[in-house]
């Protein structure tokens, strides 16, 4: 089973980038939530995931300083984070790449966009097909 | 307004029909603003009655549970306007062009058009109404 941490303030943007996951083929998988990034951090130093979703504006540690975070720890720096973003700037969506960003997103997001930025993180993993 | 009409029909999973006037939106309202912060300084609102959050929280939330606290009326109506203010100004400016969106913010009081100011599109959500409005100077663009 997959686990995906999605990050973001407003409840109902976390619903509906589930929704869109879901029907982008996520099916057999475990979300789980946080309003900002000391959540999303604290949730990844208890369990492994498989990928990140992040906002970029968020109070307390925002989708930029998440994304630093995740990749300046020796743990963590191998997680995908897929930044999403209802602002658009090319400058900052290329700083945020080089900063290991997999993926930047802009709002309002679709489970079409989701398939063509990051298809291979939804594929299912090898144990899921052996059920 | 296909740039509303996708977005409001992706979000919350509706059948999103332009009206050809506005409607008067009577009794309890939610009314959410948010102010473009570049290129151009200019606000971006939406109206809706209750009923019309109701719905659209139910439908995304895939969810017949009546029992929606005011606090995610309030989430899914500040959400779905930031949503629309994102495809609104992707429609609106050329490719790639930045701009930045303030946060949204909501009040539970009837709003109107300011005349000569703002151009206002009303539609419906699943039979719902609710209404767009958008500065001029972000139309002109």
């Amino acid at each position: 089973m997959k686990k995906i941490v999605i990050v973001d303030d407003s409840s109902t943007a976390r619903m509906f980038i589930r929704r869109c996951l879901e029907i982008a083929g996520c099916k057999d998988t475990q979300f789980l939530e946080a309003a900002n990034g000391e959540e999303a951090l604290a949730i990844l130093k208890k369990e492994p995931v498989d990928f990140v979703v992040a906002d970029i504006n968020m109070p307390v540690l925002d989708g930029t300083g998440l994304l630093k975070r995740i990749k300046s720890s020796p743990k963590l720096h191998m997680l995908p984070v897929v930044i999403v973003s209802s602002a658009s700037n090319p400058a900052q969506e290329q700083e945020l790449l080089k900063l290991g960003a997999h993926a930047v997103l802009n709002k309002p997001v679709s489970p079409a966009q989701f398939i063509a930025a990051i298809g291979s993180l939804l594929a299912p993993q090898p144990e899921d097909s052996l059920v | 307004m296909q740039a509303v009409t996708e977005t409001v029909e992706n979000m919350a999973f509706s059948v999103i029909e332009p009206l050809e006037s506005l409607p008067d939106v009577a009794g309890e309202v939610i009314a959410a603003s948010l102010t473009v912060l570049e290129p151009k300084p200019a606000p971006i609102r939406l109206l809706m009655p209750v009923p019309t959050a109701r719905a659209l929280a139910r439908s995304l939330y895939n969810s017949e549970d009546p029992d929606l606290t005011q606090d995610m009326l309030t989430d899914v109506a500040g959400e779905l306007l930031n949503m629309i203010a994102g495809a609104l100004m992707r429609h609106l400016l050329p490719p790639d062009t930045p701009f930045r969106l303030g946060l949204p913010e909501i009040k539970f009081e009837p709003v109107v058009p300011n005349k000569g100011q703002e151009s206002a599109w009303a539609f419906t959500a699943d039979g719902q109404p609710f209404i767009i409005m958008a500065d001029d100077e972000l139309v002109k663009e």
